[in-house]
């Protein structure tokens, strides 16, 4: 019993100078992605080698887009023109558009940075980096799902969306609904995304 | 006019008498792809009632096609019918589907083959006997490391082959081995689930009489489900999502409960807390 008790002191102890030095550290910084909390932070090469930081952003709003270009839905929204349109719209008014690849190196669907490149540029996308996550440490960290797959932060770094590009995951739709367009309007005019979570669509991210 | 009827139709027009009968319910896709063929047909021998038409895809070994919640990605099978006159066409109806898990990324679906039941109900009064057409234009993704898209439009006669009838009952008969049972079968019973709000979305409970040993759930309008974290244990099923918008309220879950590898309908209405 006196045991039981002195160890249940220590431990308390030992989790009050714990908290007390990750106090004094600062609060620890978020590893996993949710809508109204601060989005995880992260750095990543973009396919010219350079290294970009989210941190680097601060002040801006931020789109994410998962993406793999050997899936047909990514082929899809960017041959119909739809993620080229939504880009260039977005990155015109200032958001930092910031397309990312987690498809790992042993996969069927890697693409090297060349490729990549001459891909994107025939599909006149309008991102204003590609960044390389061939070891999924950052689709991870945001639990993206598939490709595509969108996130909006906004100007304090918090995670505003998490989604799908828009409401037509089988491409037939006459009137779509475009999620990530009508999220970075409602920013624009300092309003409150209304949604800002749906379920985003299309293949697996390849990790 | 639909590339892959093209051929067949050719030869119906060629063949004299209708003794020749040429196979409009079955599409051969190309060796390369991963779907190896689909079928339309029916074990039916009576149109003047519902009955049940049966389509069945048989895939190449590693590539596997979705469930009607295919999971955290993917597509569904989706099927468009052309029916005669006053027919009309009921939900396709899944087997149960295994769960496929790969780097945390949760699907649903099926290797080696799917079949899939659709009840097909006459207007009343129907005799048949005028060799009416069923058509229905299928559209799918099947993956395996990467995903295809594919479409196939199928057509049947309303007719009575014997043995397209004994190879469609054969089917038929499989799937009713396959297909999933209802909660009470397994001697469960699901009570009214309770809705939590959370800062991330919702945390659904239902309570269970007797635990199970996972669930799938079908889609929840306007939702994302988080099918990762979805728990089982002495609660019963705990099922995290995060509705669209604040406004959005789901009034029900629906899914299957699996118990030793066996697939039992769930349905039960949510109340929030």
């Amino acid at each position: 019993m006196a045991f039981r008790r002195a160890s249940f002191a220590g431990g308390l102890i030992i989790m009050l100078a714990l908290s007390i030095l990750s106090a004094s550290a600062g609060s620890p910084l978020p590893t996993s992605a949710e809508v109204g909390k601060p989005a995880p932070v992260f750095s990543l090469k973009d396919i010219a080698g350079k290294t970009l930081q989210l941190q680097d952003f601060k002040g801006k709003v931020v789109v994410l887009e998962w993406t793999n270009p050997n899936c047909p839905y990514v082929q899809r929204v960017y041959r119909d023109g739809i993620m080229p349109a939504v880009q260039k719209a977005a990155v015109e008014k200032g958001v930092v558009w910031l397309t990312i690849n987690s498809t790992n190196t042993g996969h069927n669907d890697y693409e090297t940075p060349e490729a990549l490149k001459e891909t994107y540029a025939s599909w006149k996308a309008g991102f204003s980096s590609f960044l390389l996550d061939s070891d999924g440490k950052v689709g991870k960290q945001f639990d993206a799902k598939t490709t595509p797959h969108m996130y909006i932060i906004d100007k304090e770094g918090k995670l505003v969306y998490n989604g799908a590009i828009d409401d037509d995951p089988r491409g037939g739709k006459d009137q779509k609904e475009n999620y990530v367009k009508a999220a970075l309007d409602a920013l624009m005019a300092g309003k409150a995304v209304a949604k800002s979570a749906t379920q985003p669509y299309g293949c697996s991210v390849k990790y | 006019m639909p590339v892959s009827l093209m051929p067949t139709l050719l030869l119906s027009v060629m063949a004299i008498a209708a003794i020749m009968t040429t196979d409009l319910s079955s599409h051969r896709i190309e060796s390369a792809s991963p779907v190896a063929s689909v079928t339309l047909s029916t074990p039916a021998d009576d149109f003047s009632r519902p009955f049940d038409a049966v389509i069945h895809l048989t895939l190449s070994p590693d590539w596997y096609l979705y469930w009607t919640n295919p999971g955290d990605a993917g597509m569904s099978l989706a099927a468009e019918w052309h029916l005669p006159e006053g027919f009309q066409a009921g939900d396709l109806r899944f087997p149960t589907p295994e769960k496929i898990v790969h780097e945390g990324i949760v699907a649903f679906g099926y290797y080696d083959d799917l079949i899939i039941l659709c009840t097909l109900t006459p207007p009343a009064g129907y005799r048949g006997g005028n060799r009416d057409t069923i058509r229905v234009d299928l559209d799918w993704l099947v993956c395996s490391q990467s995903c295809i898209p594919g479409k196939a439009s199928l057509a049947m006669a309303l007719d009575v082959v014997p043995a397209r009838r004994i190879a469609a009952k054969e089917l038929a008969d499989r799937f009713s081995r396959q297909a999933p049972g209802d909660l009470a079968d397994a001697g469960i019973k699901a009570g009214t689930a309770h809705a939590t709000r959370t800062d991330s979305g919702l945390i659904i409970q239902v309570p269970l009489t007797k635990s199970v040993d996972d669930f799938y759930p079908e889609t929840i309008h306007d939702s994302v489900i988080d099918h990762k974290r979805i728990t089982v244990g002495e609660n019963g099923i705990t099922i995290p999502a995060t509705p669209y918008e604040a406004s959005t309220i789901v009034k029900s879950i629906s899914g299957l409960a699996i118990v030793k590898g066996k697939g039992y309908r769930l349905q039960t209405r949510v109340e929030y807390q």
